[in-house]
């Protein structure tokens, strides 16, 4: 195979090397310009910045303009619908969060080149990952994501939480990585077994549906441990125990990143690999994920109450919040593939507004940890408490915010899915959700209703961060007055993904004609 | 099955010749090297071990008696035998703090690896046993003629055709690559000996020792494949088989490759100047500071033998192996003009060649370690990472933008 | 015969390794063995004729992980008492799962022993090369070279990426320290002029180690 032959289309690959390049221009910088930190960490945060909005335009622009799944690099590499909204989502994440990271790099006097790089690294590994059509790229995105995010989340390594963090993403993302893997190879020795071995996602969907019914031991084996790697990136319960740690120890702006980009992409491969095409009925994962589902939401909201730290209830949070969204998952149906993708963007939204805050507040040796810090703060600085009071309500799920539509459009989809039990899930989650209330209203109650008890800690406010806290409050308000236009473009999105497992149907044939014609023994089934 | 007698037969004889070859040379490369240090410091050197042999002197009171007075001293080389019966007899002192099992291991570890290393090392031309008689000078001795009729049947495929034979122990498509993974695994001997010795010295020599074959790996294994891409192939045998001209001898091709990957040899041999390991003025004898008598022996005989061994593998790369210039299966080729010779000619003289080839390249590292004062440990890790590894991949893209050029033509 | 003699032999190594990492006390002791495993793993690849993937084993697991293994025993100095904490993981865990192992592979080698097809789907065609014919070259460099830089290769350039992240995460996270040690061990170099070797040693080499 010559390269001629292998489809470069380095236009559908512009939003993941702009990413790249800048990271290797941050550091760059670090060697090359000689500057007083606090200017590098200007220019390094803006050329991140920067770069991630290019690539996010580009994505949402010229990559969106064409409907229809393009595939390039060898079929490995494919660009969709699906795609482009992930990847606008994780962009803006970055682009957010690398305008809140220079607070925090300038509060703990760190320079930033590493900082940012690793931050633009995991970006690309992370629409590597979505953009993936085939098992190796994803999991060498799911990699590139992850690695980085381990070094990240111990950046401030005096601390004792801060390396706690890190090491516990690191030894149980790694245990996860490698159920991943073993998935992986379980499914590949199945499409073997199916008589084309393969590692391309539509092969190993064809093959399961091929054999559906009666699923052999070894694809449903496969599909269990791919999903358990993916759902730990989401932290969906019993996947969790890192969570709360390593939200906490990390800093703010990562654990916001974190919490946002990360779930997005673990969304995109999970629906890349099991939504919408029954692969999830067909692999018998449809009753765990029930199960995972009803878990996640129970745990993560009962654990929440019981928070005393801002950062912690905001992990428990994020878990109960991947509860959600997986319920999206479960229904399977175009409305729910469509509420998971406009779930995904409100969540983004409002978390980052969230931790915006949090950072604004912050300084060295006075993070905002405990509730009790947010005591009077509509006094002291009323428009990020306005912020912070309208993040925790769209949170909690408050019209006509993003939180509630978003809730609204996922609890009508499994209300009007067909799978037995939806409608008790869907009684559980909104039961949930009023649980919700009480930890959400309670960080709203304090900062508002309560009287200073620390004087006002003088600092200078970072200007990246006030953007990127407007940014993310505006568009939480901006969504939820019109929801429509943008439940629509996920719609569309998400029917990139029923178009092209609709695909799969069609190439089944033929590459069972292929296979029997090729193989010298016809395939066993 | 039956067996392939022919075949078991060559690989032994390429065995006895390999590990011959290998040991024999290790011995006398010790004297090379007190020898060439006698050179190089005006001495006399290497001149005390002798056999006495007898001569016949009168005796006083008349008569004849037989003094042993004449030393037969053969400039020297009977050191390489009193080093040996002096390694093999001393005492073999384990030390009681060590850990024993490990401390026993290490010694074979790094001599298993380096002899393992010369098996895809081709040291001669292909032979075809059946025709090894032929020629016009031994066709006519008629005495011959039982055994060229039993070498034509024994190594016969059966259908009357001869069979050819490579002169390498292995003859494997990943060629460099299994050297490569071999001598990656002598790691361990220094490793494992500084460690299981349990002593300060010893312990700090073999972190040393392989954070140092570690580093030059990376260049070692970097600096030759701008010749693979050249070559399209890692297979030791095709290489050489490519270098038949003298103008794609790897010398010519990348010259400056040459001294990179001889350096980064040099430096996984923990010889000087890249001694850091052993570093006598510092550590003693580094890793192997504990060990004594032959176990002593073996790490000394292993680095000599390395020397032999990095010695063919730069022959085969860099030297085309075991050609000879202008010299084809059938002869030496000028241009329009052949020179007809034999096939047993052409394969003794491939591996005269070959021996002469690698004897030179011995001679030169040894010339290279009495010349060269030793690094410091910080130099020798920014030799490795900040010099050489720089530059072999600048040569890797050079050379594959060049590749690019030529194939597009 | 005398291949499949080899064959056995390599694999009963292996497994001894295997059951030797397991038993031994000591830590240098155990990680020798796993050393020994993959060793004759890799002679037993060979022997199958995937010559690269005995190779990729060797360079990569012996040459490179292991000793890596083997440099954190040494530098954590780890004595034998270290290894009991993890008995009961051993017992609780550890003879369940070799237990439910063993099954499966007896389960299989009974049927493929009797000539029956165990039930339809479980792992039926494993232990069936027929089955799995291969492509002319399968395995040799050039097949695998090919595949690496014709259809994987954005893979294969993408994995550039996790290695320049984690060259960037390591020094991230130990480089203020080590930088300042070297501009100090290069202070003292360049200010004598002398060789003092040991004030520069460990830090920044250790660092580019384990960024390679």
């Amino acid at each position: 195979m010559t390269p001629n032959d292998l489809d470069l289309r380095w236009g559908l690959m512009v939003p993941e090397l702009l990413v790249l390049l800048a990271g290797v221009l941050v550091l760059l910088v670090d060697t090359t310009v000689k500057a007083p930190d606090q200017d590098r960490r200007g220019i390094q945060t803006g050329i991140s910045t920067l770069a991630c909005l290019a690539a996010a335009g580009y994505t949402a622009v010229v990559l969106g303009s064409t409907s229809g799944t393009r595939t390039g690099f060898g079929e490995l590499f494919v660009v969709d619908g699906l795609a482009v909204w992930f990847k606008s989502v994780v962009l803006l994440s970055a682009a957010l969060a690398s305008l809140m990271s220079e607070r925090w790099l300038r509060n703990h006097r760190l320079t930033s080149g590493g900082f940012i790089a690793l931050l633009l690294f995991s970006t690309a590994g992370m629409l590597y990952m979505v953009s993936a059509a085939d098992l190796v790229m994803l999991f060498l995105g799911l990699e590139i994501m992850s690695i980085p995010l381990y070094v990240l989340a111990a950046s401030e390594r005096r601390n004792a939480r801060a390396v706690e963090a890190g090491l516990k993403y690191l030894v149980l993302g790694s245990l996860a990585t490698g159920f991943l893997l073993f998935g992986i190879s379980l499914l590949y020795g199945f499409t073997g077994l199916m008589g084309q071995p393969s590692t391309c996602i539509a092969d190993v969907v064809a093959a399961v549906l091929r054999s559906a019914p009666d699923v052999p031991a070894l694809a449903v084996g496969g599909g269990i441990l791919l999903f358990v790697g993916m759902v730990f990136k989401v932290g969906a319960v019993p996947f969790h125990m890192w969570t709360p740690d390593v939200y906490e120890g990390s800093p703010m702006s990562i654990t916001a990143f974190m919490s946002v980009a990360v779930k997005a992409t673990a969304f995109a491969a999970i629906l890349r690999v099991f939504g919408g095409s029954g692969v999830l009925e067909a692999l018998r994962l449809h009753d765990l994920l029930f199960a995972l589902c009803a878990l996640t939401m129970v745990v993560g909201n009962v654990a929440a109450l019981a928070q005393s730290s801002v950062k912690r209830m905001l992990a428990w949070s994020s878990v109960a919040h991947a509860g959600y969204i997986l319920l999206g998952v479960l229904a399977g149906t175009q409305d729910g593939l469509a509420a998971v993708l406009f779930y995904s963007l409100g969540y983004a939204a409002m978390n980052i507004a969230a931790f915006g805050v949090l950072v604004h507040l912050s300084e060295k040796g006075h993070e905002v940890e405990r509730l009790d810090q947010l005591r009077g703060i509509a006094t002291r600085v009323p428009l990020q408490a306005a912020i912070l009071a309208v993040s925790m309500l769209s949170l909690m799920g408050m019209p006509p915010l993003v939180g509630f539509w978003g809730k609204l459009y996922i609890f009508r989809a499994v209300v009007f899915a067909d799978f037995p039990g939806h409608i008790a899930i869907a009684v559980l989650g909104v039961l949930m959700s009023a649980v919700s209330a009480y930890y959400y209203l309670r960080v709203v109650v304090v900062s508002y209703m309560s009287d200073a008890t620390a004087p006002a800690p003088a600092h200078r406010p970072s200007f990246g961060n006030g953007l990127a806290t407007a940014t993310a409050a505006a568009l939480t308000v901006l969504i939820g007055l019109a929801p429509g236009a943008f439940l629509a473009l996920a719609r569309d999105s998400a029917e990139s993904l029923r178009a092209s497992s609709a695909a799969v149907a069609p190439a089944v044939d033929a590459s069972t004609a292929t296979a029997v014609a090729v193989s010298p023994q016809p395939p066993r089934r | 099955m039956t067996l392939d007698w022919a075949f078991l037969l060559i690989t032994a004889v390429n065995l006895v010749a390999v590990i011959g070859l290998l040991l024999n040379l290790g011995g006398v490369l010790t004297w090379v090297e007190r020898k060439q240090a006698a050179v190089m410091a005006n001495r006399i050197g290497a001149n005390r071990c002798y056999i006495p042999v007898p001569v016949p002197a009168k005796a006083p009171g008349g008569g004849w008696k037989v003094r042993w007075s004449k030393r037969f001293t053969l400039v020297g080389l009977f050191h390489a035998i009193a080093d040996g019966m002096k390694m093999l007899t001393k005492e073999d002192y384990t030390p009681p703090f060590v850990n024993r099992f490990i401390y026993n291991l290490a010694p074979f570890i790094a001599f298993v690896t380096v002899f393992a290393t010369f098996a895809v090392i081709p040291f001669g031309g292909p032979v075809e046993p059946a025709r090894l008689l032929d020629g016009p000078l031994l066709s006519g001795i008629g005495a011959l003629d039982g055994a060229r009729a039993w070498l034509a049947g024994f190594f016969g495929d059966g259908s009357g055709a001869a069979r050819t034979f490579r002169l390498q122990l292995a003859d494997l498509d990943i060629g460099v690559l299994y050297v490569f993974a071999v001598s990656g695994t002598g790691v361990f001997a220094a490793a494992l000996a500084g460690w299981s010795s349990n002593n300060k010295f010893s312990l700090l020599g073999g972190l040393r020792a392989s954070a140092q074959m570690i580093s030059y790996e990376v260049a070692l294994g970097l600096s030759v494949i701008g010749l693979f891409l050249i070559h399209g192939t890692v297979d030791l045998g095709r290489i050489v088989d490519q270098q038949q001209s003298l103008w794609m001898w790897g010398i010519v091709l990348q010259p400056h490759m040459f001294f990179l990957f001889l350096a980064a040899n040099i430096a996984e041999n923990k010889r000087i100047p890249f001694d850091m390991p052993e570093g006598e003025s510092e550590l003693v004898a580094g890793y192997f500071t504990e060990y004594s008598a032959m176990k002593m022996g073996m790490f000394m005989m292993s680095e000599f033998v390395a020397i032999a061994v990095i010695a063919g593998l730069v022959t085969t790369l860099f030297f085309g192996g075991y050609h000879v210039p202008f010299l084809y299966d059938d002869g030496f080729h000028f241009g329009e003009s052949v020179v007809p010779l034999s096939h047993l000619t052409v394969v003794v003289l491939r591996l005269a060649s070959f021996t002469l080839k690698v004897l030179v390249l011995c001679w030169f590292q040894i010339l290279i370690r009495w010349t060269l004062p030793k690094f410091r440990y910080d130099q020798v890790m920014r030799l490795g990472w900040k010099m050489l590894l720089p530059i072999s991949l600048a040569n890797l893209v050079l050379t594959a933008g060049i590749a690019q050029i030529v194939n597009a033509r | 015969m005398t291949s499949s003699a080899f064959m056995y032999l390599f694999l009963a190594a292996a497994v001894a390794g295997g059951v030797g990492m397991l038993a031994l006390r000591h830590p240098i002791h155990a990680a020798v063995s796993l050393l020994g495993t993959m060793l004759c793993l890799a002679a037993a690849y060979a022997m199958l004729g995937a010559h690269l993937m005995a190779v990729f084993q060797v360079i990569i697991y012996a040459g490179a992980i292991m000793v890596l293994v083997v440099y954190i025993i040494m530098l954590l100095d780890l004595g034998s008492d270290d290894a009991r904490a993890f008995r009961s993981v051993k017992v609780f865990v550890g003879i369940p799962a070799a237990t439910v192992l063993v099954s499966v592979l007896a389960r299989l080698a009974w049927h493929r022993a009797a000539g029956t097809e165990p039930r339809p789907g479980l792992l039926s065609s494993i232990g069936d090369p027929a089955a799995a014919a291969l492509p002319e070259g399968f395995g040799t460099v050039a097949s695998i070279g090919r595949d690496l830089l014709g259809r994987y290769v954005v893979p294969f350039e993408v994995t550039s990426v996790l290695l320049l992240a984690g060259i960037v995460g390591a020094v991230y996270l130990t480089g203020r320290d080590s930088a300042g040690l070297k501009a100090q061990g290069n202070a003292v170099g360049e200010g004598k002029g002398t060789g003092d070797g040991g004030q520069a040693e460990g830090a920044p080499a250790g660092g580019e180690e384990f960024a390679a």
